[in-house]
């Protein structure tokens, strides 16, 4: 068991690697100049020659990828090539709205999500089971910025019982907080719920036809039994483990929701870098993105072992 | 000796799947059992052995299966008058069953020691401690070896033999009076099945449990059988002791499957030509009009086309469903001539 | 609550597949005929009307008009063209590329230490974030675009083709094969593609329907396809300040990308049924 722990924990350091490295060369990927990407249309060869030398950028291509390194280990981001500030600081301060809109997006979702899953694959035929099949696919086909103008329009503009947009901070309150941050989250729910939904259907409708829960019956457990006891243990990998897939599309999906709901977090963060060129703070958020995503995905890997006593070995 | 009645009593079950039940897997079968007694349900894939078992347990799947009878009573219980709730209280603890494939039948995500427990308390009131006790008993008693370790082992962590033992525990820690074996040796290889068999019979010798075993193989039912009934394409064909079904097989089916059966003589040569059964098992929508059996009897005659005969006696308690072996006194010793 | 597999198989197919299937290929073509006829009949949509702008749906203009007095029918239906074209170029660049990584990751072990590694590597990286900082440094232009889409998706299309493979090589007509003294690339082209072909066509579908949306993502944040060029996710953006005055401009290419975009998943769920090997493998065993 230790063993796997440990091989998985290793596993890590070249995944972080490969991100680190991508991130890297993202800047020197393109046809043309680095620094005269970063200095914009309408610089001067003057201005693009300092950039080139503050972001070292004219030494040779190992050297810089060593310094990158070496600066992230120690946590040291570079600096807004735009405001000057450490991007590491800006970071910080657009974290906590995208945190808590992640956060509770993935509690709202699991917790609609399995229990409908579970539901709909107990009753597999059924209209509710039909009702939850064309859910999900919907969920996930709609774009995330159709359903957040949707439930804007009909939940803040007619009802006007949430905001339309913003977000307060947790500081001025949870309740507070809790009410900006209910229709983004409900927004992005429709898509990570879908996805989860549709695997803890399929996983548990398989679940239901194996040999042990036969078994199980025939030793005289009844329905609710069989469901808690037995079946909900074995759904447990397939399930987490979607979690974990789809977590990307959670975080890709936080972008779209905070330019929808004009939230001012990290999704913000990186597209107005990408507007104003930013490249440090285009890295440096797709970085920390990648590491909270390595260590979601980490984190699924071990529950394993709390599911599976094969693993456990 | 009084009459009594018997420990199992079966009248004309019937079972159907599809719309309507219209596919009708098992049809009219009906036979006794005693306590403390092994029935040996034989008879090839297909035949409705394993329905059958599935219907007196009553574990088809609600509405897939339509299952009606004129008598289905063990131990005094009416089982078709009983709900799922009361079924629900019966299984395990009146009747169990054990299925063929060990591997998939226990699961994965539990310990045995837990489903051990579980297959106890579900049915009895008793604490976590005395609970383990009975588990480790029923362990020893299936001759399950470091029985006090393997409580807390997945069963991932043991052989398909073990996990055999452990269904076989599963089912009667709570003493059932009627165990149903379907088929519980054919995944294992032969050694193991040998252990097993040994292990029901003195199973049955210590505990008094009737067993209905569900087998396509004659020499397990030689081995451990006092009575036998022969199902072909969903229906009994023939019925009797095992002494009856051996030296007197009445049925052109019966007479058949032993025809296939190799017997090692010693000081032969060879084991003689196996004579299979041509043609093959009927399907449920297409059965011939009379005998089901007619177009691959060596023993057919023209009116065994006409219609299904009825149960005839050949001796006491043993029917078949066959006239020609009966009424047909040549053909009946020239068969018992080959098999001898 | 005993199922046999049987029964449970039947019961997920029935749930009525073919209606929506059908529906889907309607919706399908219907758009396709758009996206190909729809300029050649209406223009491109770019006519400037300021005297019109933000005009509700009407009989002269079925979808209203946005903030410049454009006709948001017309570039919906020429959007449909580009937007189209990207998801299919995209699933094609991300078949060729991760599908055949994928299939020799499958079979060859060295080739799988190394793929994956990499795999699992760029798809810690969240995909839109990636399309978006790819599109910043190779410029803008629809070719960048489908690049920019295809990079993040690659990985995720050769894990799946490679555990395809994995379960195919466990078919004992592989080993038969290896046995009869079959040569390598031959039991690849014979034997290994024509059966994961199917689960190819499962996952172009997913690509296609992803890369329709990753394409509407990028456009709505401006970082997309480039204004001039329409496209849904660039329609759908010119709407975005003015959603309270004319929510028309969002409303209805939203509904026409979902649509889309249903249709295809909706398609790709019955191939899926009808392909996975990984089911034929489990029911084999």
């Amino acid at each position: 068991m230790s063993n796997f722990v440990v091989r998985r924990l290793l596993s890590v350091i070249p995944i972080a690697l490969i991100v680190l490295v991508t991130v890297f060369l993202l800047l020197h990927i393109g046809p043309g100049d680095p620094a005269a990407l970063i200095a914009g249309e309408n610089a001067t060869p003057a201005q693009i020659d300092q950039i080139r030398e503050r972001l070292f950028l004219d030494r040779p291509l190992l050297e810089q990828l060593f310094l990158y390194l070496s600066h992230v280990v120690q946590l040291d981001l570079g600096q807004s090539v735009y405001s000057g500030l450490p991007v590491l600081s800006l970071i910080a301060q657009r974290i906590e709205p995208t945190a808590v809109l992640a956060v509770s997006t993935l509690i709202l979702s699991v917790l609609i999500a399995v229990p409908m899953g579970v539901w709909a694959a107990w009753r597999a035929g059924s209209t509710i089971d039909t009702a939850l099949i064309v859910a999900s696919v919907l969920g996930f086909s709609v774009p995330v910025f159709v359903i957040g103008y949707v439930l804007v329009d009909i939940f803040a503009l007619r009802a006007g019982w949430l905001p339309v947009q913003g977000y307060k901070p947790l500081s001025s309150g949870l309740w507070n907080c809790l009410r900006s941050i209910i229709l983004p989250s409900v927004t992005l729910s429709f898509l990570f719920s879908a996805l989860v939904a549709r695997i803890t259907r399929a996983t548990m409708i398989e679940v239901l036809a194996e040999d042990y829960i036969r078994t199980a019956r025939a030793k005289g457990a009844g329905n609710r039994r069989i469901l808690v006891v037995h079946a909900l243990k074995n759904i447990g990998v397939p399930v987490v483990t979607v979690v974990g897939t789809s977590f990307a599309a959670l975080l890709g999906g936080v972008v779209i929701t905070e330019s929808v709901f004009n939230i001012p977090g990290m999704g913000r963060l990186t597209v107005d870098a990408i507007l104003t060129r930013d490249y440090p703070v285009v890295q440096g958020v797709l970085i920390v993105f990648s590491f909270v995503l390595i260590t979601v995905n980490l984190l699924v890997d071990l529950s394993y072992a709390l599911f599976d006593p094969r693993v456990r070995q | 000796m009084t009459a009594q009645q018997p420990f199992l009593s079966v009248r004309n079950l019937s079972v159907g799947f599809g719309p309507q039940g219209a596919i009708r897997a098992v049809r009219d079968v009906s036979f006794d059992l005693e306590a403390g007694k092994t029935l040996c349900l034989v008879g090839e894939s297909g035949s409705g052995k394993s329905v059958t078992a599935t219907s007196i347990m009553g574990l088809h799947k609600p509405g897939s299966a339509v299952v009606t009878a004129d008598r289905l009573r063990l131990d005094g219980v009416d089982l078709l008058s009983c709900d799922e709730a009361r079924l629900s209280g019966l299984r395990g603890s009146l009747m169990a069953m054990i299925f063929q494939d060990p591997m998939s039948s226990l699961n994965p995500a539990l310990t045995i020691g837990f489903q051990l427990r579980e297959a106890l308390q579900l049915h009895e009131k008793v604490s976590r401690k005395a609970a383990d006790a009975r588990v480790l008993e029923i362990l020893q008693w299936v001759r399950i070896p470091d029985a006090a370790r393997r409580m807390n082992a997945y069963p991932h962590q043991l052989s398909g033999g073990m996990r055999q033992r452990i269904m076989i525990a599963m089912a009667l820690i709570c003493r059932p009076r009627l165990l149903i074996a379907d088929e519980p040796t054919t995944a294992l290889d032969v050694t193991v099945q040998a252990q097993i068999l040994w292990l029901l019979s003195e199973l049955q010798r210590e505990f008094g449990t009737a067993i209905i075993f569900i087998t396509h193989d004659l020499g397990v039912v030689a081995e451990i059988a006092d009575d036998v009934a022969v199902m072909y394409a969903g229906t009994l064909v023939e019925r009797g002791s095992v002494h009856d079904i051996f030296e007197r097989p009445s049925h052109g089916y019966t007479a058949g499957l032993l025809r296939a059966t190799a017997e090692f003589v010693p000081g032969e040569e060879s084991l003689g030509r196996l004579e299979e059964i041509p043609g093959n098992v009927p399907s449920f929508s297409m059965l011939p009009k009379g005998c089901s059996f007619v177009d691959r009897c060596r023993f057919a005659a023209p009116s065994c086309h006409e219609r299904t005969p009825d149960w005839r006696a050949v001796a006491t308690g043993h029917d078949t469903r066959c006239d020609q072996l009966i009424d047909d006194a040549r053909a009946a010793s020239a068969l018992r001539e080959t098999l001898i | 609550m005993t199922m046999s597999p049987s029964k449970t198989f039947a019961a997920m197919r029935s749930a009525r597949p073919g209606l929506a299937v059908s529906l889907s290929l309607l919706a399908l073509t219907v758009v396709i005929l758009m996206a190909i006829f729809g300029p050649l009949v209406l223009g491109s949509g770019n006519g400037l009307n300021p005297l019109m702008r933000l005009k509700p749906p009407s009989a002269l203009a079925w979808f209203g008009t946005d903030n410049l007095g454009r006709d948001v029918f017309v570039r919906t239906i020429s959007g449909a063209r580009n937007s189209v074209m990207v998801g299919l170029s995209t699933a094609v660049v991300v078949l060729l590329i991760g599908g055949t990584l994928g299939v020799l990751a499958g079979y060859f072990k060295w080739v799988d230490r190394i793929v994956m590694r990499f795999a699992d590597g760029l798809m810690a990286i969240p995909g839109i974030l990636l399309a978006i900082a790819l599109v910043s440094v190779l410029g803008g232009g629809l070719i960048t675009i489908i690049i920019a889409i295809s990079v993040p998706e690659i990985p995720r299309t050769a894990r799946l083709m490679r555990s395809v493979v994995l379960s195919i090589r466990e078919l004992p007509f592989i080993t038969a094969a290896v046995s009869v003294g079959s040569s390598t690339p031959k039991i690849l082209l014979r034997h290994v593609v024509p059966n994961a072909i199917g689960m190819l066509s499962v996952q172009a579908t997913y690509v296609c329907a992803a890369a329709i949306l990753s394409e509407a993502a990028l456009s709505f944040l401006g970082v997309g396809t480039p204004p001039d060029v329409p496209s849904w996710g660039n329609v759908i953006a010119s709407g975005k300040e003015y959603f309270r005055l004319a929510p028309w401009i969002i409303a209805f290419p939203g509904v026409i990308l979902s649509i889309m975009v249903l249709s295809i998943n909706i398609i790709g769920d019955r191939l899926r049924d009808r392909f996975d090997p990984r089911l034929a493998a489990r029911k084999a065993s």
